[in-house]
C-alpha cells in the first residue's frame, strides 16, 4: 500500500511541470504573422507571477510595443526594472531550492544583455513617443546598469550597440560632446567585441566619429580615426539645411534554450548525470536591408547580433553553473544511497527516478528579443521624402520592398524609424 | 513499521513535496532585510515637494523682487517654461512645475500668468465668447498680461553604483530670466544626496 502510494506521487510529478518556454509555440506563430495585438491577447492568458515573472514582463513589453503601445510598454517595462531591483541580493529559500531541485526554482533575474534591452526598448518607446529628454533617461540607465555590471564578477564588460544609441540619443539632441564620449565607448567595445560577436564596427558609427571630432575641433582625433578607417576627407562646413534618417530594423527572434543532459565526474570520479541550458538558435531568412529614396541607398549594418551576445553571456557563467550542477547531482545521489540503504531497493530507486525527473536545465530566457538589429542613417535635405526598404536574404536576394510612407525631414534633426520583421513580409505582385 | 522506517517515508515524502513546489509558480516568500530598499529611493513627491517649497522661499528672500516692486510699483508677473529632466530617473517635472506655481502664488508677491499651452486654450474660449457671448459679459482679446520674467530648470543627476551600494546626487537649478532683456535675476540650486545600502539577502 505504502510502496504504491509512493509511485502514484512519482508518477504526478512527471506529469507536471511546463516551463515558460514550452508554451510560447503560437505566441512566436502569432508574430511570424505579424499579428502581434494576437500574440499579446494570447501571453496574457497566463500572466505568471511567481518566479517567472520577470520573462512574463519582458515578453509583454515588446509585444506592447510591436502592437503600437509604446506608453503602456513602458509602464510595462519600468515593473520590469523594479522586479529586478528587488531580486538584488540572494534568497536563502530559493538557493535551497536550487540546490536540491533544479535551477528554475529560482526567480528569473535576467542574463545581462537582457537587463540591457530593457533599457534599449524603453528608449526606442521613449524615441517613438517624441520624448527625446525621456529616451535620455534611459540613455543614463543603461550606462549606469554598465558601469555596475562592469565592477562586479559576471564578466560582462560592454555593450556596443546601447553605446551606439545613447550616442544617437545625445546628437538628436544637439548634446554633441556627450554624443562623441558614447560613440568613443561604442567603437571601443566593437573592436572588443568583434571575435566573439561577429559584429564589426559599422561604416556609420566610423563617419559619425570623423564628423563629431572635426566638428568639435579635436583634430589630432581625426587625423587618427581617419588613419584607422581609412575613409574619404569629412567636408570641413557641411551642407547646410541637412537633416537625418535613422533606421533601426529589428529582425528575427532571440535563440531559444534548450536543455542539453551530459555525464560529468564528479570530484571522487563518480560520474552524475546534470542538464545544461544550451542556446539553439532561431533561423532567419532576411540577412539585410536596403534603405531607399529615389536613386539613393543606404545599406543597413548590423550594429547588434543577440544571437551571439546571448550565447557568449550563457558561456561566460557556465563554469559557476557547472559547478552549482553538479554540487546538486551529488546531493541527490547521497540522498538516493542513504534511502536505499535504510528503506529498500525500491525506495532508493524511487527517490533517484525523482532526483532524475526534477533534474532539469533553466531553459528560461527572453524570447520575443530580435535575433539581431540592423541600423541605417541617411543624410537628406530638408523636405519630405518617399522611403522604401527593401529586404534581403542570404544570398543578397531581393525578399521583397516595404513601403515606409512618407517622411518629412527638418533640419538639424534626427528622424527615427523602426521596423521589426520574424519573417519577411508577403511578397508584392509585381505586374 | 520502525521508527527508522518511519523517518525514511517522511524524509522521502518531505523530499517529493520539495518536487511539486518546484512546478508550482508562486513559491517564494520574499523577507526585506532593508528598508531603505523599499523605499527605493528614487526622486518622489517628497523631494518634489521639499525642493520646491525651498526654492521659493529662496528665491522670495532675494534682493531682484524688492528692488523690482520698488522701481515698477507692482508685483513682477511670471511664468514658469521648461523644466528639463536630465536625471537618471523618469521624474513627473509637471507636478514639480505645479509645486512650484502654488507656492509661487500663495506667496502674495508675485503674479502668474498661463502658460503658453494653457494660453491656447484661454484664447479659443475667448475667440469664442467674441462670437457668442453678450456684449456685456464678453472678455476682449488683446489685454492679456505680458510676463515680466521666465522661471526655467533643469534637473540633473549623478548616480554612482557598486556591488550593493548605491549613491544618488541631485541638483535642481532654477533660473530667473527677464524677457524684457534677457537679464537673469535670480539662481536658484538645491542639491539632495541619497546613499542607499541593498541588502546581500532577501
Amino acid at each position: 500500500m505504502r510502496k504504491l502510494y509512493v509511485v502514484g506521487l512519482v508518477v504526478l510529478f512527471l506529469s507536471g511541470c511546463v516551463s515558460y518556454s514550452s508554451s510560447f509555440q503560437r505566441i512566436e506563430q502569432l508574430l511570424a504573422q505579424q499579428k502581434p495585438q494576437q500574440a499579446l491577447l494570447e501571453l496574457e492568458k497566463h500572466p505568471a507571477t511567481g518566479t517567472d515573472k520577470l520573462l512574463y514582463l519582458m515578453d509583454k513589453a515588446m509585444l506592447q510595443r510591436l502592437s503600437g503601445l509604446y506608453k503602456e510598454s513602458n509602464t510595462t517595462f519600468e515593473e520590469a526594472k523594479k522586479h529586478i531591483e528587488s531580486l538584488r541580493g540572494t534568497s536563502l529559500l530559493e538557493q535551497a531550492g536550487a540546490l536540491t531541485i533544479n535551477d528554475s526554482t529560482m526567480s528569473y533575474e535576467g542574463e545581462d544583455y537582457e537587463q540591457v534591452a530593457i533599457h534599449i526598448y524603453a528608449a526606442l518607446n521613449y524615441i517613438a513617443l517624441g520624448l527625446l529628454d525621456e529616451a535620455r533617461v534611459e540613455a543614463l540607465q543603461v550606462d549606469l546598469l554598465l558601469k555596475t555590471m562592469a565592477t562586479d564578477e559576471s564578466g560582462f564588460v560592454e555593450h556596443a550597440f546601447s553605446r551606439y544609441l545613447t550616442g544617437l540619443i545625445y546628437e538628436a539632441g544637439g548634446e554633441l560632446d556627450n554624443a562623441l564620449i558614447a560613440y568613443r565607448k561604442a567603437y571601443q567595445a566593437y573592436e572588443k567585441s568583434e571575435n566573439t560577436l561577429q559584429v564589426t564596427t559599422p561604416v556609420y558609427l566610423k563617419k559619425d566619429l570623423l564628423r563629431l571630432t572635426k566638428k568639435l575641433g579635436l583634430l589630432n582625433e581625426y587625423v587618427d580615426f581617419q588613419k584607422k578607417f581609412a575613409l574619404a576627407d569629412v567636408p570641413a562646413q557641411k551642407a547646410k539645411n541637412m537633416g537625418e534618417v535613422v533606421l533601426l530594423l529589428h529582425i528575427g527572434l532571440a535563440p531559444i534554450k534548450r536543455s542539453q543532459s551530459l555525464f560529468v565526474n564528479a570530484d571522487d570520479g563518480v560520474p552524475v548525470r546534470i542538464s545544461m541550458p544550451v542556446y539553439q538558435s532561431r533561423p532567419s531568412v532576411i540577412m539585410g536591408a536596403k534603405l531607399m529614396v529615389g536613386d539613393v541607398v543606404a545599406k543597413a549594418e548590423l550594429v547588434d547580433n543577440i544571437d551571439a551576445n546571448a550565447k557568449a553571456s550563457l558561456e561566460s557563467h557556465k563554469g559557476e553553473m557547472m559547478a552549482r550542477l553538479i554540487a546538486r547531482a551529488v546531493a541527490k545521489a547521497a540522498i538516493a544511497n542513504q534511502v536505499g540503504n535504510q528503506g529498500g531497493d525500491l525506495a532508493g530507486f524511487l527517490v533517484d527516478v525523482v532526483a532524475m525527473a526534477t533534474e532539469t536545465a533553466d531553459t528560461r530566457s527572453w524570447l520575443t528579443l530580435p535575433k539581431s538589429i540592423l541600423l541605417s542613417r541617411l543624410q537628406l535635405k530638408a523636405g519630405v521624402y518617399p522611403l522604401q526598404l527593401e529586404l534581403v536574404g542570404r544570398h543578397g536576394q531581393s525578399l521583397g520592398m516595404v513601403d515606409l510612407g512618407e517622411v518629412e525631414v527638418q533640419k538639424g534633426k534626427i528622424f527615427f524609424i523602426e521596423k521589426m520583421y520574424i519573417s519577411p513580409p508577403l511578397p508584392q505582385v509585381v505586374m | 513499521m520502525t521508527y527508522k522506517n518511519k523517518m525514511i517515508n517522511m524524509a522521502l515524502v518531505a523530499f517529493l513535496a520539495l518536487g511539486f513546489t518546484a512546478c508550482k509558480t508562486t513559491t517564494v516568500e520574499r523577507v526585506d532585510t532593508d528598508s531603505v530598499q523599499d523605499l527605493s529611493g528614487n526622486w518622489n513627491d517628497t523631494d518634489s515637494r521639499l525642493v520646491s517649497s525651498r526654492m521659493v522661499t529662496d528665491m522670495m528672500s532675494r534682493k531682484w523682487l524688492t528692488s523690482y516692486q520698488v522701481k515698477n510699483g507692482k508685483n513682477p508677473v511670471l511664468i514658469v517654461g521648461a523644466v528639463r529632466n536630465l536625471s537618471h530617473e523618469h521624474i513627473n517635472t509637471r507636478t514639480f512645475i505645479a509645486d512650484l506655481e502654488r507656492e509661487l502664488i500663495n506667496s502674495g508677491e508675485i503674479d502668474f500668468v498661463a502658460s503658453s499651452t494653457e494660453r491656447q486654450e484661454i484664447r479659443g474660449e475667448r475667440s469664442d465668447q467674441a462670437e457668442n457671448a453678450s456684449m456685456g459679459t464678453q472678455n476682449v482679446a488683446g489685454e492679456e498680461t505680458g510676463a515680466d520674467f521666465m522661471l526655467k530648470g533643469e534637473i540633473n543627476t549623478i548616480f554612482d553604483a557598486a556591488a550593493d551600494t548605491k549613491v544618488k546626487y541631485y541638483q535642481v537649478d532654477l533660473t530667473l530670466i527677464s524677457l524684457k532683456d534677457n537679464r537673469k535675476v535670480w539662481l536658484g540650486q538645491k542639491k539632495i544626496k541619497k546613499v542607499l545600502e541593498t541588502g546581500r539577502f532577501r
